[in-house]
């Protein structure tokens, strides 16, 4: 696609992303003077059935037709065109110089009071404009969501050109539609998982960005009422009444419960009077508190509150692991593990887990657990406690709480490793410059910009948009692919992947489980080491298998001193594998097996189960 | 012969007794390894805390007897019978019990490592928290007894128990658990292809990196078992519960579980390419990032299914249940929907 040029003069320059539904590239306008940037999103038909596409490009027509009509606001882009090449439907549109919300609205960022009610008077007209053409977006969120470089204003983005309402059945004032679920999860409130969205369903989405905006978390992590399933937020953050009872009437479950339309929104928050009127003018210039809150510039607001603990825990980094266990999902879960760790008690009242504050526990835990070693013990002895059936979600909880805790004990989690490690790496700009384009899809050449950057902030970021390492080196890949210097980004690609690796691998969780490693541990079946299953199965038909395993015991610990309970913990398996790996041809083998034989008793036998073995190791090495 | 001659005669060097008639002898808290008694009769005799390292039972006929409390590091006792054996505590490490007769032998507690059941009798053993780490027991047979009806009244049940048995890396390729106790069992790293589980217990089982290839699990209960890093394509799950089980990023191409209970289950990421899932119950499970392409899903029940970011390429979905499944960024493309229509933006 990228050189491709489409409609006779928009040549596409750049892939920017895509979803299951169609892809966006960035293109530039041959015919206009000076050659700006447009945006072409692609749909993908999804059946080459001649019927399927004639309902495909009617309903693209259509609403290219109502994103047409949208476009001619100021705040939504506009379309300048849409065409079929090769049986496909591209839409070309503004290119918006600017960044999304979420450069502004990041996690462990509180944005103040004021932000978000400026927030909302420049957002809320336009979504009513949106409204009163009988539309619904459906998928407000902060990517969404432009600041323009040029007048510092909010545009809207990402419409439907494929995920847009139909006009067709907008008869009322509900919107019967059935269909599916579209949206993202965390922003779509409950009747939108039904795909039953309403105008309300847009408010609560702007609600979820401002409590995102106010709280610093992730809406995928709110805590909810496990009653009501209303959000719990306000305890959170400090936040003035009137404004946190405006948002919670934006994303109250039942949307019966919410406002029905932006003008009541508008009404109720034409009420609120703005903190602080300095920064009203200016919202561009609202000022992004720093996110690492190390405790040696801790700010004026939690110096007043002093840490209510023994001097020498002053210089504990609690503020980061307290913000690291509320960025943590299941906020509630968690809690709940973390007070059992304490108390020895299973809280199931969330009011009165709310009571405690989680450096209280922060600290308890510290108490209890003195070091590292009696922090996973304990973790494990309190999830033993719970019953078995939610075991497995609270280990893995304990597991994470493990990593975020391990700090405490002046130990980094693997995370931090690899962002400390990146950090002081000589090609750490152009780990920057790389990250930033994986997690927020902009190319920064700007060297102040990039060193406010934090490669840990970062790193959290590509965690929740690659959960696992084939998908974030897949996503590197294609990243890599799109920069100017494609083979000097691979080095950077491979650089961020062996840092990350550690962090990533499933097979060295931070909390084992101590009963495990009491065991004799796995061996790695998950590698392409020979499957030794049919080697054993035949060994044993002709061989005594204890005078087997003695035999491979003798051989692979070079002394033939028999440690009868020694012997019991090493299984045949594993005896097979340890000579294996010590052996690097079959030579090698021999020798070892005739050797070890010949300091055994009757060493005849010995010599005979020596040469079963030869015979069923000959087709593992290669000749 | 009685105990005192043969022990006299084994501390005179005699290690050969092949043969001999011992029925009911009492050889109890004594030595005598690496002493033979091929095809010897001890029925019903009492060889309880006794030494037998190395010592060797082929075909002996051992019905009955006491063995509790033994040391058989290394015995053979290939076909022998040791049917209603006594043998609780004993520890078989490294023994060879190839083709023997363990029907309804007592074998709770005992030590099985890296010992040798290819293809043993063990229906209606009692293998409670034995330890069978490595151990071989292909083609062994623990199928659950079909009793007439009259016996089946006797208070004892017949049926194969080996909860909270260790079982890991065991060769049990082939072997037959119909109706057994399995719960709580560690089978990690364990071979079970084409095993047979048809309505055992497999509750809360360990199968990490087990291979479960074409195994048979038809009406088992497999609620709230792991199975990260298990290999188990081709599997048949008819009727199985799986409910709470944890299933994350396992391969289940091909796999046939209709009517299958798996409620709550994890199965993200898991790898679903033409599975059959007919008329599963799959409510609340969480299929984030599955692949689905081509699955069967007629008549599912998907309630508050999370098939977020699932991939249902060409699923066929008819009739199912989808109103509160969660599909946010879900590929739909050719799938067959509730409706009966395909799928169309």
């Amino acid at each position: 696609m990228l050189g491709k040029v489409l409609a006779g003069h928009y040549k596409v320059t750049k892939h920017l992303g895509g979803g299951g539904f169609g892809r966006t590239y960035v293109a530039q306008d041959l015919h206009l003077p000076g050659k700006p940037l447009v945006i072409i999103k692609h749909l993908k038909p999804i059946s080459s059935m001649q019927e399927v596409l004639e309902m495909a490009r009617d309903l693209f027509d259509r609403e290219a037709k109502v994103l047409y009509r949208l476009g001619k606001h100021d705040q939504i882009p506009t379309l300048l065109a849409h065409f079929e090449e090769d049986e496909e439907f591209f839409l070309a549109q503004d290119y918006i110089h600017g960044h999304t919300l979420n450069q502004e609205i990041q996690r462990g960022r509180k944005q103040s009071e004021a932000y978000v009610i400026n927030f909302l008077h420049q957002l809320l007209p336009l979504l009513e404009f949106v409204h009163s053409q009988q539309v619904i977006h459906r998928d407000i969120k902060p990517s969404n969501i432009m600041r323009r470089k040029s007048d510092g204003k909010l545009v809207l983005i990402d419409f439907g050109a494929v995920k847009e309402v139909s006009t067709q059945s907008l008869q009322d004032q509900t919107i019967t539609r059935s269909g599916l679920a579209i949206g993202s999860p965390g922003y779509m409130p409950n009747e939108q998982y039904g795909g039953r969205a309403q105008y309300a369903s847009d408010i609560y989405a702007v609600g979820v960005t401002c409590i995102q905006a106010l709280t610093g978390i992730s809406p995928r992590d709110f805590p909810e009422d496990e009653a009501t399933n209303e959000i719990v937020w306000r305890h959170l953050v400090k936040v003035s009444d009137p404004l946190a009872d405006l948002l919670d009437k934006m994303v109250r479950f039942d949307f019966r419960q919410r406002y029905r339309n932006v003008a009541e929104v508008m009404v109720d928050l034409s009420k609120i009077a703005i903190p602080k009127p300095v920064e009203a003018d200016k919202p561009i210039a609202v000022k992004i508190p720093e996110s690492a809150l190390t405790p040696d510039k801790l700010p004026d607001k939690a110096q007043d509150k002093p840490v209510v603990s023994p001097d020498t825990l002053e210089t504990l980094p609690l503020t980061q692991i307290v913000e690291n266990l509320s960025g943590l999902a299941d906020q509630l879960r968690v809690k709940k593990l973390m007070f059992l760790l304490c108390t020895g008690i299973l809280e199931n009242d969330p009011e009165r887990l709310a009571g405690y504050e989680m450096q209280e526990l922060v600290l308890s835990i510290y108490e209890i657990s003195p070091n590292p070693d009696q922090l996973k013990i304990q973790l494990f002895n309190a999830v033993q406690t719970i019953a078995p059936a939610k075991q497995p979600q609270y280990l893995a909880l304990a597991k994470s709480i493990y990593g975020i805790l391990l700090p405490l004990y002046g130990i980094l989690s693997p995370e931090e490793q690899a962002a400390s490690a990146l950090e002081s790496d000589l090609q750490q700009l152009r780990v920057k410059k790389l990250l930033l384009y994986v997690c927020r899809q902009t190319w920064e050449n700007d060297l102040a910009k990039l060193q406010q950057v934090k490669i840990g902030d970062l790193l959290h970021e590509l965690r929740q948009i690659a959960p696992s390492l084939p998908k974030l080196k897949s996503l590197l890949d294609e990243s890599v692919k799109a920069t100017s210097k494609p083979s000097e980004y691979m080095a950077i690609a491979d650089l961020i992947l062996e840092r990350l690796s550690i962090s990533y691998d499933p097979d060295t969780p931070a909390l084992a489980d101590p009963l495990v490693e009491a065991e004799p541990s796995l061996p790695d079946l998950t590698g392409l080491s020979p499957d030794l299953f049919d080697i054993r199965l035949e060994l044993m038909r002709y061989c005594n298998p204890l005078r087997l395993k003695m035999l491979l015991y003798v051989a692979t610990a070079n002394h033939s001193n028999m440690d009868w309970t020694e012997l019991k913990v090493h299984d045949l398996d594993s005896l097979l594998r340890s000579l294996l790996q010590n052996c690097a041809n079959l030579n090698a083998v021999q020798n070892r097996l005739h050797q070890a034989a010949a300091t055994l008793q009757p060493s005849d036998i010995y010599q005979q189960i020596s040469n079963q073995l030869l015979r069923l190791l000959k087709p593992i090495y290669p000749s | 012969m009685n105990a005192t001659e043969l022990l006299q005669l084994y501390s005179a060097g005699e290690r050969d007794f092949s043969g001999q008639d011992l029925k009911g002898i009492k050889l109890s808290s004594v030595s005598l390894d690496q002493a033979d008694f091929l095809n010897v009769n001890l029925a019903n005799s009492y060889l309880n805390n006794t030494s037998l390292v190395f010592s060797c039972f082929t075909r002996a006929n051992l019905r009955y007897v006491t063995m509790t409390d033994s040391r058989l590091w290394g015995a053979n006792f290939n076909q022998a019978n040791l049917s209603h054996a006594n043998l609780k505590n004993a520890d078989f490490h490294g023994a060879s019990l190839q083709e023997a007769n363990l029907s309804n032998a007592n074998l709770s507690w005992a030590t099985l490592i890296d010992a040798n059941l290819a293809g043993a009798d063990l229906r209606g053993v009692a293998l409670m928290s034995a330890n069978l780490t490595g151990a071989c027991l292909f083609s062994a047979n623990l199928r659950q007894e079909r009793l007439p009806e009259e016996i089946k009244l006797q208070p004892k049940p017949h049926i194969a128990n080996l909860s909270n048995a260790i079982l890991c890396r065991a060769d049990l390729r082939g072997a037959n658990f119909t109706g057994a106790n399995l719960h709580r069992a560690d089978f990690r790293g364990a071979n079970l292809s084409n095993a047979i589980f048809t309505s055992a217990d497999l509750r809360e089982t360990k199968l990490n990196y087990a291979n479960l290839s074409g195994a048979f699990f038809t009406e088992a209960n497999l609620s709230s078992a792991v199975f990260t890093g298990a290999v188990m394509t081709n599997v048949k799950c008819e009727r199985t519960l799986l409910v709470d089980a944890n299933l994350q990023g396992v391969d289940l191409s091909g796999a046939v579980m209709p009517d299958l209970k798996a409620s709550r289950a994890i199965l993200r990421n898991a790898k679903l390419r033409d599975t059959k899932l007919t008329r599963a119950d799959l409510s609340r499970a969480d299929l984030s990032g599955a692949i689905l392409c081509g699955a069967s899903l007629v008549e599912a029940y998907l309630a508050r299914t999370n098939l977020s970011n699932a991939d249902l390429t060409n699923a066929q979905l008819n009739r199912a249940e989808l109103s509160s499944a969660n599909l946010a960024n879900a590929l739909l493309k050719g799938a067959v929907m509730p409706d009966g229509k395909v799928y169309n933006g």
